[in-house]
């Protein structure tokens, strides 16, 4: 910040008077809303045992079993697909929220949406899907190709199983809120970030699958905020 | 006739109770014939799911090879695409009838690296999140049907291993069709066999070398409601439906993640049921009808024939022969009249009318209709002249009674005071319905022998008997009967007896009086009393023959 100031002071000896008056101006604006704007940083963690994916309600295969030679892989908590932090606070956003079909799978799979926003579903696998949601309207059964995108506008509010009629193992859980102010998926550590904050109280809320699993109270300032670490309940708890 | 009418009765109970068995048979093979045909399908259904469990465990088998492969496993750690792909469609060759419509190689992150038997992948595309695929990248091998892109496929997946670490996974896929349906319908023995994806059959197959097998649109037919089935939706059979009256299907949803998908199979029978008992000859085979005990059914048949051949003799071809008989004895003029007695009722009845008849001609004729009132005489018979000689056969002793019989006899009425009756020819039979007298015989000076009875006029059980012409000469006028007291109450009782004998045989016993009765009893008595001077009395006994009150004379010994 002090060196924006340097230069404006070389700037200035230089230029003419309104053109500096100008510059002054933009770089007064700039540096008033660098103070005030700030990030929220934190992370959650899971410390339950990772279990290979399952199918329920559908009759099992008839054959699983060990390969015979190498132990078998463990599985890892996947946090961008299976967490969502958002951040809820006096500005409404207006942005739309994509997830994308891939690897067989939806990607996040815990989806947060403002309600009268739209929610865009891409795939990006090589076979097609068919996502539905039996209570939120406007979310029917419709195949969506590979390579298209589909875009549904959400009308209410509450908390929504999303399934595929074509491959059950396809599955995710879908909140829409009345007010949302920035939405973000954990990396693969469990960290996540909510950049340029305006100032002000918000809501931070931390959802895994169908339920909301945190709550918590930030006040943003004009730098960034560390929230403590969230522990994961253990899924279905 | 009896006979014939019982035996007409019998066969009638005999039809009405084939009949229905015949119809109750019907019923019970029809039901019999649906309860196997649901027995069938639930063991076909057990049988489809062991074969395609084999199925997948052969397919599992027969990948491996492929995942084993040097330039497979490169292909994929080294993600060579073309290379890859080449490989993967040569190995495929090999399969034969195991041969993969799908065979995708992924590498270690899921990501299609090659894949044949379809268009190349999109670029990124993978299927490492999908369970079968997952659980293959961490080391699992398994099976399971997925809906993938548009088509429904029976899936196995297992790892790829090179150098000790898991490098990828391979996915093997065959479509549901119509030939894995002929082959398990093959196996199975014949039912129709289908594979649906929601509302539509996607592949089927109909025996064509069974009759009256379910096709493919009926098993359409029932596939909606087969699908709002509580019990397809858990995951378990259907009961039975019924197709059209000629079939029944039993729906199940497949193993795997596309039963979520409303992706199942139905295994359909066709049945028989017999419209009409008669149906079943249209049914019965080569076998049923060599196992038929044909020797025991000829037998049964000539034994039936037999009996009804008996029963025609006895009540037909007999009677007439008999009848005819004593037509053709009144046609050679031995007998005048027909012995009713010995023919059956019909012919009786003829005979009857036919006496009738020939009285009303005689009487047109000027001649005299012979018929005598019936009396006590008749009833008794005349009175004996010879006992020793006499067909009437007494023994002579009240232990060896006699068993002629003093039955009604055409005797005429006795002749005015003082003529005495004439000997009388012996009695063609017993006559009940009013018989014909024969020709009187001429008059006979007392003592004299009664002439032999007319060639075959003489019947064994109605024997004539002749009698003393003076000792049925009636008492003087006003001398009265002498009867002993012992006898008096041996007549009233013998009176008494054949009363209540005649009254039990439906006769009439108005003109019955015991005057009379005892009359006749004293000739009798008197008759034998002369021919047996030993004999210290004689003792009458009532009886019934042939339906009618009869009278046994014997003497007592002194």
């Amino acid at each position: 910040m002090r060196n924006l100031h340097q230069a404006t002071t070389v700037v200035a000896s230089r230029l003419p008077l309104a053109a500096l008056k100008v510059f002054a101006l933009t770089a007064g604006l700039l540096c008033a809303s660098d103070v005030r704007a700030g990030d929220v940083k934190g992370s959650v963690r899971a410390n339950e045992e990772v279990k290979l994916k399952s199918v329920e309600g559908v009759r099992a295969p008839y054959w699983q079993e060990w390969n015979g030679f190498i132990d078998p892989k463990k599985a890892s908590f996947d946090y961008a697909r299976e967490v969502c932090a958002v951040l809820i606070g006096p500005q409404p956003t207006k942005d739309s929220v994509t997830v994308v079909l891939k690897n067989g799978t939806l990607t996040p799979s815990t989806i947060v949406a403002q309600v009268g926003t739209t929610l865009r579903i891409r795939n990006e696998d090589d076979f097609g899907h068919e996502l539905v949601v039996k209570e939120l309207k406007g979310f029917d059964a419709v195949e969506t190709s590979p390579g298209s995108t589909r875009s549904i506008v959400m009308e209410q509010t509450g908390s929504f199983v999303v399934q595929d009629k074509l491959a059950p193992y396809v599955r995710g859980h879908l909140h829409v809120v009345a007010k949302l102010t920035q939405v973000v998926n954990p990396g693969s550590d469990g960290s996540y970030k909510f950049e340029d904050v305006p100032p002000g109280n918000y809501t931070l809320k931390v959802f895994r699958g169908a339920k909301e699993v945190s709550a918590a109270e930030v006040e943003v300032g004009g730098k960034d905020t560390e929230v403590d670490t969230i522990a994961l309940p253990p899924a279905g708890k | 006739m009896l006979l014939s009418r019982v035996w007409f009765l019998v066969l009638a109970i005999a039809a009405i109770a084939g009949l229905s068995t015949a119809l109750l048979a019907r019923g019970v093979i029809n039901r019999e014939e649906l309860a196997s045909t649901d027995e069938q399908l639930r063991r076909d259904r057990f049988a489809t799911e062991m074969l395609l469990k084999l199925d997948a465990r052969a397919r599992l088998d027969a990948m491996s090879p492929i995942a084993a492969d040097s330039a497979v496993r490169e292909g994929v750690r080294g993600k060579k695409a073309k290379e890859l792909q080449s490989r993967l469609r040569t190995m495929n060759q090999q399969l034969e009838e195991l041969r993969a419509d799908l065979l995708i190689a992924v590498d270690n992150d899921g990501t299609i690296v090659a894949q044949e038997g379809r268009r190349p992948a999109r670029s990124g595309a993978g299927l490492g999140e999908v369970p079968l695929v997952e659980r293959a990248l961490s080391g699992f091998l398994g099976d399971d049907v997925w809906v993938y892109d548009t088509q429904v496929y029976r899936v196995a997946a297992r790892p790829i291993i090179d150098r000790g670490t898991f490098v990828g996974a391979l996915i093997h896929a065959q479509k549901l069709d119509a030939v894995l349906a002929q082959r398990l319908s093959d196996r199975l023995g014949g039912p129709s066999l289908g594979f649906f994806f929601r509302d539509k059959i996607i592949a089927s197959y109909s025996p064509t070398d069974k009759p009256g097998a379910p096709t493919q649109p009926e098993l359409l037919a029932m596939l909606t409601s087969a699908r709002a089935d509580e019990k397809l939706k858990r995951g378990e059979r259907t009961e039975p439906f019924e197709l059209d009256g000629r079939g029944r299907a039993v729906y199940s949803l497949v193993a795997g993640s596309a039963s979520a998908a409303e992706v199942g199979y139905v295994v359909a029978r066709g049945y028989t049921t017999l419209p009409t008992p008669f149906a079943i000859f249209d049914h019965a085979k080569k076998e049923d009808v060599d196992a038929l005990p044909k020797v025991s059914l000829v037998l049964g048949l000539l034994g039936l024939f037999a009996v009804a051949m008996g029963i025609m003799f006895l009540e037909r071809d007999r009677p007439n022969v008999i009848f005819r008989a004593q037509v053709d004895k009144i046609a050679r003029g031995e007998a005048d009249e027909l012995d009713l007695p010995k023919l059956i009722r019909q012919h009786r009845m003829i005979g009857e009318s036919m006496h009738k008849a020939i009285d009303k001609m005689v009487e047109k004729g000027g001649g005299q209709n012979k018929k005598p009132k019936a009396n006590l005489d008749e009833i008794l018979g005349p009175v004996p002249d010879n006992f020793t000689s006499s067909a009437f056969g007494f023994g002579g002793e009240e232990k060896k009674e006699a068993s002629g019989m003093l039955q009604p006899a055409a005797l005429p009425p006795p002749g005015p005071g003082g003529v005495k009756p004439v000997a009388m020819p012996p009695p063609v039979a017993a006559n009940t319905q009013g018989a014909r007298m024969p020709p009187p015989a001429p008059m006979r000076a007392p003592g004299a022998k009664a002439p032999p009875p007319a060639p075959g006029m003489q019947d064994e059980k109605s024997v004539s008997v002749a009698f003393k012409l003076d000792a049925m000469a009636p008492k003087p006028a006003g001398a009265g009967p002498y009867v002993a007291p012992d006898e008096e109450a041996h007549f009233r009782e013998v009176f008494q007896k054949f009363s209540e004998m005649r009254a039990q045989c439906g006769e009439s016993t108005s003109d019955l009086t015991y005057e009379r009765f005892l009359g006749t009893l004293q000739k009798h008595r008197d008759a034998i009393l002369q021919q047996r001077p030993d004999a210290k009395g004689v003792r009458f006994t009532v009886y019934a023959k042939e339906g009618k009150a009869a009278l046994k004379a014997a003497p007592r010994k002194a």
